[in-house]
């Protein structure tokens, strides 16, 4: 059973609760996406908005939706503690202050640049960070070739990276591939060649 | 680029993306069809999103800032709030469209082509950013910090001491 937030005549601020909570998690999850789940994992335990399953269960579904998957699963756990209000407070408040900072230090950069002898520091800067982007495509390309029928997986990739070379119209390829899928599904679903780690029970396989 | 045409980059690249940086390659399509240097841009971008706090998306914020300032940023996060919301939808159709073998499948697919995306354009940018040997030295560096679990912003102080020792 959930703990409650707060009695009944204080419910109407645990929006509030919702906000500064995810507030707090918008300031201080350094560390990309995986700090941010981790953080309102700790959150969800502590203040008893979500059991283990239901955390896991928000995970999986924002995982399924398109855009920033964090962002859609702040929105089911700010529902979860302060209905339609929290549901609103969870996104905004993790988002605010991570937008400000965020535009303080685009500020600062833009600044910086403008100084002649910040230029080997910022071609430094920006090299990392290309290197961080070739990291970051590196884990997601093992996320998803790490599933059953590596080789066929592994092909499929290679002729999509193939076709990304030729065309040149992202949005193209993406149709092309659900195209594909469409008049194929067993060279691209698991559960229906058989595959055991596949969804067998209507919810994607998603580790917590 | 115009205020609309830069929400409506934003909004498709999130909207056919899945998180982290996988809209990425579709907003450089979209920067580059406006007439912009995208990936000037992007890797200034992605370089403020990294020291940021939240998540590796939020780069996008950056990007509405370098090409619009304030009401830039304005419009990034509109572009940003909105694909979320469809995970209420998600939410009641889930069971019915994952015990489809045709949705299972297309989202696969889809997550396969996204990813052959972000490899093409980080391959792009890591060139882009190879303009001398030290250039190509730090992308490798941080390629494996970050492979490393090293944090992102103890990563850019190392740059910016590096980049400040060498030049």
């Amino acid at each position: 059973m959930k703990k409650r937030l707060f009695s009944d005549d204080r419910e109407i601020y645990r929006w509030l609760i919702v906000l500064v909570e995810f507030a707090f998690i918008g300031v201080t999850s350094f560390g990309g996406g995986s700090a941010t789940v981790a953080a309102m994992r700790q959150l969800c335990s502590r203040r008893g908005w979500l059991s283990e399953r239901e955390f896991v269960d928000t995970l999986v579904l924002s995982k399924l939706t398109p855009g920033i998957s964090i962002l859609a699963q702040a929105l089911l756990i700010g529902r979860a503690a302060g209905g339609a209000a929290g549901m609103v407070a969870g996104p905004v408040g993790l988002l605010v202050p991570s937008i400000a900072i965020t535009v303080l230090l685009a500020r600062l950069y833009e600044w910086v640049s403008a100084i002649p002898w910040a230029a080997g520091p910022l071609h430094s800067v920006t090299a990392v960070t290309a290197g961080f982007a070739v990291a970051l495509s590196l884990q997601f390309m093992k996320d998803v070739l790490n599933r059953s029928r590596v080789a066929l997986n592994a092909g499929i990739f290679v002729i999509y990276l193939a076709l990304s070379y030729v065309i040149h119209n992202p949005l193209l390829l993406m149709g092309l591939a659900i195209a594909a899928a469409l008049a194929v599904p067993s060279l691209f679903d698991d559960a229906e060649a058989g595959s055991e780690d596949a969804t067998q029970d209507g919810e994607a396989s998603v580790e917590p | 680029m115009s205020l609309e045409q830069l929400f409506f980059a934003v909004l498709v690249a999130n909207l056919v993306g899945f998180g982290g940086l996988s809209s990425l390659p579709i907003l450089r399509n979209q920067i580059a069809a406006a007439g912009m240097p995208a990936d000037t841009l992007l890797l200034h971008a992605l370089a403020v999103g990294q020291m940021s706090p939240g998540p590796n998306g939020l780069y996008l914020i950056a990007v509405g800032y370098f090409v619009a300032d304030l009401p830039g940023v304005a419009v990034a996060t509109a572009g940003l709030l909105i694909p979320p919301v469809l995970v209420l939808l998600l939410e009641r159709l889930r069971v019915r469209l994952l015990h489809l073998s045709r949705f299972r499948a297309a989202l696969h697919s889809l997550s396969l082509t996204v990813v052959a995306l972000l490899v093409n354009s980080s391959i792009n940018l890591a060139q882009h950013a190879s303009t001398d040997v030290f250039g190509g030295v730090m992308v490798a560096i941080g390629a494996v910090l970050l492979l490393r679990a090293a944090p992102p912003i103890l990563a850019i102080a190392f740059a910016v001491v590096a980049g400040l020792l060498i030049y």
